[in-house]
């Protein structure tokens, strides 16, 4: 099943702890606490459950929602 | 992305990340701890060749592997090679053993930056299908995340290869575009905002929690102890983690926090976290050196939840991550740290959760970290290598600070913490969890406390009585003539009870005596304890207004005094005047009284630190089971006699008095004021042949000290110290002088019957004193701020239970509530006392104390250890006791013994963080003691700082910034901007601290030449503010040691190594004048090294009539440049030249040493060494020598290796020429220095110099060796002779 | 216990926390304690939660 921006948003706010409404599309999110770590545990389940291809690195270079759905197949 | 290929720089300049791994090596060349390795095990079969190429075709493709890294005029820059052939060992066959050691080996292998590749691989096959691949990179070019994708990338173009495909291309970033970062970064606004951060949260400049109680430098190599967090453990940590909504690095952080928070006694704790540094930039995409080390602070408090902490972690991390591109270095540098080489942060925990899933061509590898880099302190590195077997855990600590041992324990303490926490609920107060190991817990409160002991229910009194009826003929008590029995002491005892029971004593009352030591004095005490009374000791010397209070506190049925007058008049008291009073009229027969063993024995008052005296109630069972454990421990006789000095009014005169009454032994009372008189106590001793008795530990140092003390040694049998920190070196010295006597040492407050601990000194130890184990029905904790008890080594406060308890404080309930309070460890209802001092177990169950939890003292915000000051002042050669104190917010050393107070303060430079060098050091023939025989600090003289007056304002703020950096250097204040260094009794170690401090302050390259040359605050701005050049001069024939100044120059020329520097002191002693070294060819350039000492001085001479083109001329020489010298002067003269002045230290001519074998290299690097004033143990080689001068911080290892070779050579060549050389005569007179300890050297004389002498050889003796010379006190001496002299020729 | 911070007996920064209890054995002897840590075995909470300064008051009140 492909990702949705929604879906994202939720294991996003779900892994930071905040709420999805808090977390914006167009953000660097190492600002609401994202970290290494945290992107390995989303990349994680992102692979297992999405069938997601993208690399640590894609994403952490542009720790961003926007940027990232491309990258997750969440056009 | 564009990867389009663009001509590379082939030179580049380093990222601010990369700086700060250049300067750590730079520091230490030849250390290999800047290694980083990394071993994957691979399980499958692997083709050698074709894993050779992929290491070829990954070099290619990763810059940071192909550089190799120059020091230049501009800085250090990275050269980039184009191609570089990877250094790769294969070994087919090997065990894995074999694999390991060639690893280890490797590892040990430094890196020369210069030359490069700094990297290397090695690949074994230890297994049919089992191959080791091993790589160690340079953490200058590579970090952990470098690390992994340089694996994934290699195990990707294996696995095409061995598919007989090309492997996907692949674009690394570049090194240019991490420069480029860097540089962005550097000049962003972002920068100075994360500036600001930083410094506003770690503006008041914490202290760096660190576990085992102090920093050091790094070192070259780490120790490490790998373990596993049980894959179930690891299990409820993530599980833990995401009920906590975090991750469980955060929570292993946070439980890292708690630990080290506990193990160091701190609510603040800082840790250091290694981050990426990588997220949203370039850098993610390229192998290298980018990683951080930054600061996370935290508050751990025991009644906080560790939910709460671990909210604290990720909301911490979280604001660390928004400023984590400013540099750890920089952090430090803005605070001011660098300079005070002092840590912002503890233990690191460093997280490494990079996929390391690799495989090749089929065959799964697994990562094994073999060294993560540098460790200052304590590394904690855990992986998460997702295989199964659960986090590793591998805890990294610098061999300087920890044993194996100990960072075992602080592995599996963490551990089980961690698997505590797992398990609990994370709401319950972190108090709840200890951090000892069940195991240690068990160990230190069961095992150590191991001390019950049935008694029978007696009273302190009552075993005396048993022992006078027993014993009534035996001598009980001598004072003067007077010797009294037991029958007649307790008869005369007997009938003083009852008078004082018709005045109301009884069980349960107190009665006051205050009667000076006499025989009267233990007649009043004990007829107070037969009365059943408590007595309270009023010492007849305090002042009236404490007498009244403590009368007016206690209110005691009566007051026994010797004289009407003794106490103050309006008490209301009821005085029994013993002077006159008749009791014959009663019985002489022992009293009746109902006492229990429940019932105050005395009350004495101690100190309160709210300044109002507070009486401690003693009940008899406190005190019986004291002297009943005594008893069994010691076994006094009734031939042994104990000597009685302690005042009554201090608690230690309990056991004076009453131990050998109990016993049979007898009592030898000291004349009043006599405890403070080590002669008189001496002669006591020997004469009444008194065979135990107490010193409080500086009196007992004032008394070893005493010439008489020695002739105790026949009579003594024991001796006891208390009252105060026993100094190892007075145990020493106690062995040395009473060789054949014990000496214990006790510990205890009165709140716990006199002591509670004891241990055996025995001559064999070194280090700390401890003060021991429990003595009998005693229990001591040492606890943590959670009240949970400290594993062995660990400090916290001294908690004390038992059967010696006292029942508190007199009327005082606050008091008593908050110091004896419930004890959580012993049987229910019990109580512990709260000592405030800070102790620590030892592993086999003593207790050793570490000071006051209370007395710690902060200087310019770092907190400071007297004690460790003071061991640092005592354990000096020539320091016979010591102690420190802030006075004036100055530390001030005090010593007594024959040291040099500016040799001492040089030592401790040596030896201490410069914030503990004391900035004075005061001599004292001896301490001034207070009544009770301790160390009266109050009494200690104020010093006197050094420091020139009228001093001008600064004239630039650089000038200022030097001149605050010169006074702290030199410990001096009140420095004004153009004092000279070297006349502010620098010495070449402290211009070695002062340049390195200058470096850092500016950034500006600065050698100790520079300061030679510029010498003052003002000389130096200037200098640097025209950014001169670093130079060499230094090292040229001429140094002017002070080039102005009033006078003709005085010219010194070196001794046997050719450099000038050791003069530095002696010009500093003589003021104004000019003074100028020699020195040897040849120390810098290729310059050939000169063939007969002649010609030498022939240079010498043409070069110093360049400064002073006529006479008369004034030379030194000390050593081999008095050899020089003397050539020089005959030189001069025979040019027609007047020389005035030549001065020898204990320099001998060719003759004498013509028939001597010429030193080997061996014996030059001997010669080097003693340069630097070591003595030669281990070093075998000329990189031996270099890296012991450089370990130990020696001037001279901040010479360049090649002007230390060149030393090596320069030193047989001088002992080759001596031996060739042939003296003319000089016309004039010597002055001469002799070294007149005696040598090894006997034949040699001063009188040789007869023949090359017309005139007089004046002499003066020094008492030191030939290498002492050159030291501040006999420099003194020879400063003093040679400015009168020139005074003289001045005129 | 170290000065960066008030030891278990100590007043807290914050006065004004209800930090501390006070406790009472059999014998009526009276003890301060840190209402974080457990209550010992054979000791009863009399007084508090309450801040250090209170739980110290009551204590001297009984002073009889």
């Amino acid at each position: 099943m492909a990702l949705t921006v929604e879906q994202i948003r939720t294991d996003v706010a779900d892994c930071l702890g905040e709420d999805p409404a808090d977390i914006p599309a167009d953000e660097n999110l190492v600002d609401y606490g994202l970290d290494s770590v945290r992107i390995m545990a989303l990349l994680e389940r992102w692979r297992r459950e999405h069938e997601v291809t993208a690399g640590f690195a894609d994403l952490a270079e542009q720790p961003a929602i926007e940027a990232w759905a491309p990258l997750l197949g969440a056009a | 992305m564009t990867a389009a290929v663009e001509a590379i720089p082939a030179v580049l300049p380093l990222t601010a990340a990369q700086s700060g791994m250049w300067f750590a090596q730079a520091l230490d060349p030849l250390s290999p701890a800047q290694n980083t390795a990394e071993c994957l095990e691979i399980d499958g079969p692997l083709d050698a060749a074709l894993f050779a190429e992929a290491l070829r075709r990954v070099t290619a493709e990763a810059e940071a592997l192909r550089v190799r890294v120059e020091d230049t005029p501009d800085g250090p820059r990275q050269h980039l090679a184009d191609h570089v052939e990877p250094p790769l060992t294969v070994r087919e066959r090997a065990t894995p053993a074999e694999a390991e050691a060639w690893m280890r080996a490797d590892l040990a292998e430094p890196f020369d930056l210069a030359a490069g590749p700094l990297f290397r691989h090695a690949l074994f096959r230890v297994g049919t299908d089992r191959w080791l691949w091993y790589q160690r990179i340079h953490h200058l070019v590579m970090d952990g995340y470098g690390y992994s994708l340089l694996v994934r990338r290699t195990a990707e173009v294996y696995t095409a290869l061995a598919r007989g495909e090309e492997p996907a291309p692949r674009s690394f970033g570049t090194l240019a575009e991490l420069v480029e970062d860097d540089a962005a970064y550097r000049s962003s606004p972002a920068f100075a905002a994360d500036r600001a951060h930083w410094s506003e949260r770690f503006g008041d400049r914490p202290e760096a929690p660190r576990l085992a109680g102090r920093g050091a430098l790094p070192s070259r190599t780490f120790l490490r102890r790998t373990a596993h967090l049980s894959p179930e453990t690891t299990e409820r940590l993530k599980d833990l983690a995401g009920r906590l909504r975090a991750t469980w690095p955060d929570v292993l952080i946070a439980a890292q926090a708690l630990y080290t928070a506990r193990a160091t006694a701190r609510t603040d704790v800082v840790l250091g976290l290694p981050m990426m540094g990588r997220m949203g930039s370039v850098a993610l995409r390229v192998p290298g050196m980018v990683m951080n080390v930054l600061p996370l602070r935290l508050t751990v408090d025991p009644g906080a939840t560790f939910a709460e902490l671990v909210r604290q972690v990720v909301l911490g991390i979280r604001e660390v991550r928004r400023h984590q591109r400013y540099r750890y270095e920089d952090i430090r540098r803005d605070l001011g740290l660098l300079g005070e080489s002092r840590a912002l942060v503890g233990p690191l925990v460093n997280v490494m959760p990079f996929d390391y899933g690799v495989d090749f061509a089929g065959a799964p590898a697994r990562a094994r970290n073999l060294s993560a880099g540098p460790v200052d302190d304590l590394t904690v590195n855990i992986y998460d290598r997702a295989d199964g077997r659960g986090l590793r855990i591998d805890h990294d600590g610098n061999p300087a600070l920890y044993e194996g041992t100990g960072l075992a324990a602080h592995q599996e303490r963490f551990l089980h913490l961690v698997d505590r926490l797992t398990g609990t609920d994370p709401h319950a107060p972190l108090a709840v969890h200890p951090v000892a190991t069940p195991a240690e817990r068990d160990l230190v409160t069961e095992e150590f406390n191991r001390t019950g002991r049935a008694l029978p229910p007696t009273t302190l009194v009552g075993p005396i009585e048993s022992r006078a009826a027993r014993t009534p003929d035996a001598t009980a008590l001598v004072f003067r003539d007077t010797a009294l029995t037991y029958a007649e002491l307790n008869a005369r005892a007997n009938r003083l009870a009852r008078h004082l029971q018709s005045l109301g004593a009884r069980p349960g009352t107190v009665v006051a005596v205050s009667v000076p030591r006499s025989v009267e004095l233990v007649v009043a005490l004990l007829a107070v304890l037969k009365a059943g009374a408590a007595y309270l000791p009023l010492d007849p010397e305090y002042p009236a207004q404490r007498l009244a209070y403590m009368l007016g506190d206690a209110a005691p049925v009566c007051a026994v005094t010797d004289r009407a007058d003794r106490l103050p008049a309006d008490t209301g008291t009821e005085v029994v005047v013993l002077d006159g009073l008749d009791t014959s009229g009663y019985a002489w027969t022992d009293p009746a009284r109902a006492l229990t063993p429940a019932h105050p024995a005395y009350v004495i008052y101690t100190s309160g630190s709210t300044g109002r005296p507070k009486g401690v109630v003693v009940p008899h069972r406190a005190i019986d089971n004291r002297l009943r454990w005594m008893q069994a421990e010691y076994g006094l006789t009734p031939d042994d006699r104990v000597l009685q000095k302690t005042p009554s009014s201090f608690d230690v005169s309990v056991w004076e008095f009453f131990w050998p009454l109990r016993e049979g032994a007898a009592l030898v009372v000291a004349e009043p004021g006599g405890h403070k008189d080590p002669a008189y106590l001496a002669r006591l001793i020997r004469e009444r042949a008194v065979t135990t008795c107490h010193f409080v530990p500086s009196m007992l140092q004032v008394f070893l000290g005493a010439p008489e003390a020695a002739g105790c040694a026949d009579v003594l049998r024991r001796v006891f110290c208390s009252g105060e920190a026993l100094p190892r070196e007075t145990a020493h010295a106690f062995a040395r002088a009473l060789p054949d006597v014990e000496l214990h040492n006790l510990y205890g407050p009165t709140e716990a019957a006199v002591d509670v601990t004891y241990h055996a000194c025995d001559p064999a130890d070194a280090g700390p004193v401890p003060i021991g184990r429990p003595v009998w029905n005693t229990r001591l904790y040492v606890l943590d701020a959670a009240l949970q008890p400290c594993p062995p080594g660990v400090p916290g406060e001294l908690y004390l239970a038992g059967a010696q308890l006292a029942d508190g404080y007199l009327g005082r309930p606050e008091l008593n509530a908050a110091r004896f309070v419930a004890d959580p460890f012993g049987p229910a209802g019990t109580r512990m006392y709260r000592t405030g001092d800070l102790a620590r177990w030892t592993a086999d169950g003593e207790v050793e104390y570490l000071g006051r939890t209370d007395h710690q003292v902060k200087l310019r915000g770092q907190r400071i250890e007297l004690g460790e000051i003071e061991a640092a002042l005592a354990a000096l050669p020539e320091v016979d006791a010591a102690c420190a104190l802030v006075r004036e917010d100055r530390l001030v050393g005090y010593v007594t013994g024959g040291a040099d107070p500016a040799g001492v303060r040089a030592a401790l430079a040596r030896e201490l963080p410069e914030h503990m060098v004391p900035a004075a050091v005061v001599a004292l023939d001896a301490f001034p003691l207070s009544p009770n025989g301790k160390l009266d600090r109050r009494a200690l003289p104020a010093p006197v700082f050094a420091g020139a007056s009228g001093a001008r304002p600064f004239s630039s703020a650089r000038e200022e910034a030097l001149t605050g950096l010169f006074a702290e250097v030199l410990g001096a204040e009140g420095i004004g901007p153009d004092d000279a260094f070297f006349d502010l009794g620098g010495t070449s170690l402290l211009a070695v601290r002062l340049v390195g401090r200058v470096r850092e302050a500016f950034g500006a390259e600065l050698t100790i030449g520079s300061l030679f040359e510029a010498p003052t605050p003002a000389a130096l701005a200037a200098r640097l503010d025209a950014a001169a050049p670093a130079s060499d001069d230094a090292l040229g024939v001429v140094l002017p040691l002070r080039a102005d100044g009033e006078g003709l120059p005085l010219f010194v020329i070196h001794p046997a190594g050719g450099l000038a520097w050791c003069y530095a002191g002696l010009a500093a002693r003589l003021a104004g004048r000019p003074v100028y070294g020699l020195q040897a060819r040849g120390l810098t350039g290729d310059e050939e090294l000169p063939r007969t000492l002649r010609e030498e001085a022939e240079d010498y001479a043409a070069r110093i009539r360049e400064v002073q083109p006529h006479g008369p001329y004034r030379l030194v020489g000390w050593s081999v440049g008095g050899v020089l010298a003397h050539t020089v002067a005959v030189l001069l003269q025979e040019a027609g030249e007047r020389v005035e002045l030549l001065a020898l230290l204990d320099a001998f001519p060719s003759g004498q040493w013509r028939e001597r074998p010429a030193p080997e290299e061996g014996d030059a690097l001997t010669a080097v060494l003693r340069m630097a004033g070591f003595d030669r143990t281990g070093e075998r080689t000329r990189e031996d020598v270099l890296a012991t001068l450089r370990a130990a911080g020696s001037p001279l290892a901040g010479l360049t290796d090649r002007t230390l070779s060149r030393i090596v050579d320069i030193v047989p060549n001088h002992a080759r020429m001596m031996r060739a050389h042939e003296h003319r005569v000089y016309d004039g007179d010597v002055l001469f220095f002799t070294a007149a300890a005696p040598r090894a050297e006997d034949w040699l004389t001063r009188d040789a110099w007869r023949p090359y002498v017309t005139g007089r050889i004046d002499n003066l003796d020094l008492d030191c060796t030939h290498p002492q010379l050159m030291r501040d006190r006999y420099l003194d001496d020879i400063a003093a002779v040679l400015t009168a002299r020139l005074k003289e020729l001045d005129a | 216990m170290s000065a960066d911070t008030a030891g278990p007996f100590d007043a807290p920064s914050d006065e004004d926390a209800d930090g501390h209890l006070v406790l009472e054995n059999a014998g009526g002897l009276r003890s301060l304690w840190p209402a974080w840590r457990a209550v010992p075995a054979g000791w009863t909470a009399r007084f508090g939660p309450a801040p250090h300064a209170a739980c110290l008051r009551v204590v001297e009140a009984d002073r009889g």
